[in-house]
């Protein structure tokens, strides 16, 4: 194993990926992809790549449209690993490149190690519930990773390394318009303790509540995908689970959360879980390291009580 | 343990799923507040439940009675009033114009009722005439093309959400049994009116009425069957609502079981979850075996009547067995939970409450029993 | 417009997966096979599609263990006719495998317009078999839509990205991943189960479709599947008719021990 290819949705995430390939095989040649400009392919060397490619989104065309150009390059050099943000844009890109070079993709491995038996994954399946271990000797694997699966080699602005644009090729699908999504106005994955809400809260105006017990207590405000997708109460990047943000909070205090398998997997790396349900028997209880069987609204204004004292 | 075939597993499945994810949240608020689901209601009829067994002809869904079954036992696993809502409907309403009606009155209201548009009820239990069907105090005595019927009933279920009737009265009395007709009521017929509401017990969100009939006008083509018929139209139509208490009784026991199976492993008496207990764990093998059983006897019920022309026996066997394992069953439920299972935190009071009246209506356990020894001695 | 295609996975429910303690492997014996979840709402995709189309025909196509079995619960939630494909070679079928399968499949029909995927499969959830697809046909891949619409033989869709949202035009032929939020999935009616029986499901071969063992053989091995040993303690505070306020009450005094207070 000796070139490891990383294509990444924004230069953190690269980081995160160089210092990924870096501890994977320390003496591989690491060529990185960047959503980003020119800058972002120099920040990708200076965060140890010897090589950086950057592909700016396009204007009137999907960023998957680089697929193309990226697959007739990696049949050319033939790299033996790709790691590939668990975005999802870089998810599309990796599963067309896979299937372009007859290759196994693993999506949000972890523990990836690489012997004489091959290349052995960690993957998730049943939303969290059960680890697969995986073994391949293709010629070339990929894997998504996790935004913070790595910490970053530290950045050394001195390294030099050949920077260029890639090509972007025709394309069928015309982008007609985009909204940026508005101001991120939370930081789930940097917040050290995290309320989230969940299908317990029955109405709209319940939240303020969850909001005040938040800000007693200095916490951020999460909740579950039916609430920011089907209702529409938060925005969807407050959604916590398996295909929304995926935390690591000291605290995650869940109000009226059921706790399916999919929320789980955005919340299982929570050093403290408290769950307030009034199901006893919820699987949020039943996965939390203290739960209270109550009425979450009774149970919020209690602690608020208890907490402002 | 499933004999189903693929179309009876995919209509449990799909009710199921209704249940679980539409009933379950509402049941334990409407049982308290005594509050009829309409809005599930209406689901039920969008989603063909309320046109089971009925030709397509009339926009049903002409399965065969052990998928009824199945789905009246699927609903009672989480709420009984939402069971016995169909079967009063179906098993009281609409069999008995399916099976007696002209063509004329099958097409004018099999339709809204198979449809789910509207509800049916069903009207023979009187004050002074429960188990003793002959003393009819209603009588009906045709006036040119009109019967004017007067009378009440007790205990009426769908009584003030139905729009159509079945309701029995006398056009003979000299004749007894044989003097009793049955007719097609609605609601909107000159003196009709919905009496008192019943507080009850179980069942609390279902709609149980008095309907009161004074010089209520029902037009001569809305006789069913023919004059003197009615208390043979009953007694078939009985026949057949009891496999659909019979169902409403297997669900709440299985609703029951398995929230008593879910407590005991999660609840830690002495270090250890009380499913390690013998004495537990006998409780629920016991409860497990009497609901399958009640189950197995329900659906050969089912089955008889879907290929038999008269099917009182095993009907009565699988009411009075399901009836009683349900009142069993639940309150061994209840006892399993000890204290808690005794309020309202917990399903199993409830289950419980609604049991108890599978083992009264649609004729008591003793009459099942009296059916079932008449049937063996003849 | 002739065809659209959707493709469902026949997953077992994990709701009933069962942990043996001892070896954390796992009990799947109760466990009862359904259509994907996520899948229900593709197929509904294709239910609004084909309304839309003005005629096209829609399918439902699946391959994996037993699929027969699946058909009868595909075709009442909407399609005209299901295609199954059922081989043991494709027991443990990862998103390469059953990729190929499939779009061999849709080769084989021919005239497939439109592919619609869900967003991932409940087991797996590798989100890679729509984009895949789409490669092995050489069909633009959109993923992550949120909202379609049709006008002729161009779609309009909506896609959910992490730094916003992208609205984008493509001629068919395509394939969609579409995410749960496209439309809600409705429970099928007594009417559609019984009419399921009356629609055609019809079985394909890997011969067929031409395609050998060997070119759909897993790419990888599957070494264990295990359960991670949970390390939450679920201590209930409410225990022994504790009142909210006393459960409340341990529970800030054990917040304030462990400093997260």
């Amino acid at each position: 194993m000796s070139d490891i290819w990383v294509i990444a949705e924004n230069l953190p995430w690269a980081a995160t990926l160089i210092a990924g390939a870096a501890s994977i095989k320390n003496d591989a040649k690491i060529t990185a992809f960047v959503n980003g400009d020119e800058a972002a392919a120099g920040g990708a060397i200076a965060a140890g790549a010897a090589e950086a490619f950057y592909l700016p989104l396009p204007a009137n065309a999907v960023w998957e449209g680089y697929a193309p150009a990226l697959s007739e390059k990696a049949r050319a050099e033939k790299p033996d690993l790709i790691l590939l943000s668990a975005s999802r844009r870089c998810r599309d890109v990796a599963a067309q490149l896979a299937a372009t070079l007859d290759a196994p993709c693993f999506s949000e491995g972890k523990n990836i190690t690489v012997s004489g038996d091959g290349v052995t994954v960690d993957t998730l399946l049943y939303g969290g519930l059960a680890i697969k271990n995986s073994v391949t000797s293709a010629s070339t694997v990929l894997v998504t990773m996790g935004a913070k699966d790595f910490d970053p080699l530290p950045v050394d602005a001195s390294r030099d390394g050949p920077v260029s644009a890639l090509r972007l090729a025709d394309n069928a699908i015309a982008v007609t318009g985009r909204k940026p999504r508005a101001a991120q106005t939370v930081d789930l994955a940097g917040a050290l303790k995290v309320v989230g809400v969940g299908r317990g809260v029955s109405e709209e105006g319940d939240l303020g509540l969850a909001r005040e017990l938040a800000q007693a207590i200095g916490a951020e405000v999460g909740c579950t995908r039916p609430i920011a997708e089907f209702f529409k109460w938060m925005p969807e990047e407050c959604y916590i689970g398996i295909s929304g943000q995926q935390i690591k909070p000291q605290l995650y205090l869940a109000l009226g959360v059921s706790g399916q398998a999919q929320h789980y997997f955005g919340i299982r790396d929570a050093r403290t879980i408290v769950s307030i349900n009034k199901d006893k028997e919820s699987l949020m209880n039943a996965n939390a390291d203290y739960y209270i069987v109550a009425d979450w609204k009774e149970a919020a204004q209690a602690l608020l009580k208890a907490v402002k004292k | 343990m499933s004999f189903l075939t693929e179309d009876q597993q995919l209509i449990q499945n799909m009710v199921r799923e209704f249940a679980e994810k539409e009933v379950a949240p509402i049941a334990a608020e409407i049982d308290k507040t005594h509050t009829f689901p309409t809005k599930t209601a209406k689901r039920m009829g969008e989603l063909g439940l309320l046109g089971l067994t009925v030709p397509e002809e009339y926009e049903g869904n002409p399965c065969d009675n052990v998928a009824y079954s199945v789905a009246v036992e699927e609903l009672s696993r989480v709420c009984g009033t939402h069971g016995v809502i169909i079967s009063a409907h179906i098993s009281l309403g609409i069999s008995p114009i399916l099976k007696f009606g002209t063509d004329a009155q099958k097409k004018k209201y099999l339709p809204d009722l198979a449809s789910g548009r509207k509800l049916s009820a069903f009207c023979l239990t009187e004050a002074g005439a429960g188990t003793d069907a002959a003393s009819q105090q209603s009588v009906a005595e045709l006036k040119g093309d009109k019967y004017v019927i007067n009378g009440s009933k007790v205990f009426i279920t769908n009584g003030a959400v139905a729009d159509t009737f079945i309701y029995f009265a006398m056009t003979d009395k000299s004749k007894g049994l044989k003097g009793i007709s049955a007719f097609i009521v609605e609601k909107g017929f000159p003196g009709f009116a919905v009496g008192q509401v019943e507080d009850k017990l179980g069942i609390c969100a279902s709609s149980t009425t008095e309907i009161i009939l004074k010089d209520c006008q029902v037009p001569k083509e809305n006789l069913l069957g023919g004059e003197g018929q009615g208390f043979k139209i009953a007694m078939q139509t009985l026949d057949g609502g009891r496999i659909g208490i019979a169902s409403q009784a297997v669900g709440l026991a299985q609703g029951a079981l398995e929230a008593a199976i879910t407590y005991a492993k999660q609840r830690v008496q002495f270090g250890k979850p009380i499913s390690a207990n013998q004495g537990i764990q006998w409780m629920l093998a016991d409860m497990a075996t009497r609901t399958e059983a009640a189950r197995q006897l329900t659906r050969h019920a089912a089955l008889a009547k879907d290929t038999k022309d008269r099917y009182s026996l095993e009907a009565a066997m699988a009411k009075v067995f399901a009836a009683e394992a349900a009142m069993w069953v639940t309150t061994k439920a209840v006892q399993v939970h000890g204290g808690i299972g005794y309020t309202r935190s917990y399903p199993v009071e409830r289950f419980m409450r609604d049991a108890k009246i599978t083992e009264i209506y649609e004729g008591t356990s003793e009459v099942q029993r009296m059916v079932i020894s008449g049937n063996i001695l003849a | 417009m002739k065809k659209i295609a959707v493709c469902y996975k026949w997953v077992l429910n994990d709701a009933d997966i069962r942990i043996n303690e001892n070896t954390r492997a796992l009990d799947m014996e109760k466990c009862k096979p359904q259509v994907n979840e996520y899948d229900r709402n593709g197929l509904e995709t294709g239910v609004k599609l084909k309304e839309a189309s003005g005629g096209a025909e829609l399918v439902g196509i699946t391959c994996g263990l037993n699929t027969e079995s699946s058909t009868k619960d595909a075709l009442s939630r909407g399609p005209d006719a299901v295609y199954y494909l059922d081989d043991a070679i494709l027991e443990s079928s990862d998103s390469a495998t059953t990729s190929k399968v499939l779009a061999g499949m849709i080769r084989s029909l021919g005239d497939v317009d439109v592919v619609i995927c869900s967003e991932g499969s409940s087991d797996q959830y590798a989100q890679q078999v729509g984009p895949r697809i789409a490669a092995l046909l050489q069909y633009p891949s959109v993923s992550y839509v949120s909202a379609v619409s049709l006008d002729g033989d161009t779609l309009t869709l909506d896609r959910k990205l992490e730094d916003g949202a992208e609205t984008v035009t493509v001629k068919a032929p395509v394939v969609i991943s579409v995410s749960p939020d496209v439309c809600e999935a409705p429970i099928p009616s007594v009417k559609q189960i019984l009419s399921a029986k009356k629609k055609p499901a019809a079985a394909l071969t890997l011969a067929g479709i031409g395609l050998s063992a060997d070119a759909v053989k897993p790419l990888a091995a599957i070494n264990s599947v295990k359960a991670p040993q949970t390390s939450r303690k679920a201590i209930n505070l409410s225990e022994g008719g504790a009142s909210l306020d006393e459960a409340v009450g341990k529970l800030v005094k054990q917040l304030s021990t462990d400093g997260l207070l």
